[in-house]
């Protein structure tokens, strides 16, 4: 496992509140820095070091891409272990793939591979499906959203 | 369904794919790195 990073009671409170949202201002920095009651430049050091340490991987908006046309599946492939590296790389090379994971069930589920799609179309999805089942000769298992029910991501991250 | 997105859309969805920039002016900066016309 790698090594906690050390976090302030700052950063935490700077994580804890650009998760409620950010300021389109023309001082977003500074509006946010006032609240915390440190310097914009403290706040832009500190998020670009939580940046550089991969405590956060990214830092702006997140859009809903089925909002603006686009779509978002669920898939997955049962990938041999002789050939878990191979599909691997056929996977992560398509820009399509927005994350992928290992995954294993102890209740018997064949599906190892799980990853999500993203695409600026419903074509776009059917067509990475098409090259990865192309490339890797495995079927890929589509897991398409019938229903959204509850969408929230806030972590708390206080001492 | 389509979000109706127009070309300038577009393209400051695609500007902020790898985040904000940490600069005092992030929009500013966005405006000047898309040539979109900054209206003042």
């Amino acid at each position: 496992m790698r090594e906690a990073i050390e976090l302030d009671t700052i950063d935490r409170a700077i994580i804890d509140t650009l998760q409620g949202g950010f300021p389109i201002c023309e001082r977003p920095y500074a509006e946010v820095a006032g609240g915390l009651g440190i310097a914009e430049a403290d706040l832009l050091r500190r998020l670009q070091r939580l940046l550089d340490r991969r405590v956060l991987t990214r830092f702006g908006p997140l859009f809903q891409v089925e909002r603006m046309g686009g779509a978002f599946v669920l898939a997955a492939m049962r990938v041999p272990e002789t050939d878990w590296q191979r599909v691997l790389a056929v996977v992560n090379s398509l820009p399509a793939v927005a994350h992928n994971y290992r995954r294993e069930s102890e209740r018997n589920s064949e599906f190892n591979m799980w990853f999500v799609l993203a695409a600026e179309s419903e074509a776009g999805i059917d067509a990475a499906i098409g090259q990865i089942q192309q490339s890797s000769g495995l079927q890929v298992f589509s897991f398409p959203k019938l229903q959204e029910y509850f969408v929230e991501m806030k972590l708390p991250v206080r001492p | 369904m389509t979000g109706g997105l127009d070309p300038i859309d577009r393209r400051l969805v695609l500007s902020t794919q790898g985040g904000l920039p940490l600069v005092p002016r992030p929009y500013h900066q966005l405006a000047e790195r898309s040539a979109f016309r900054r209206q003042r």
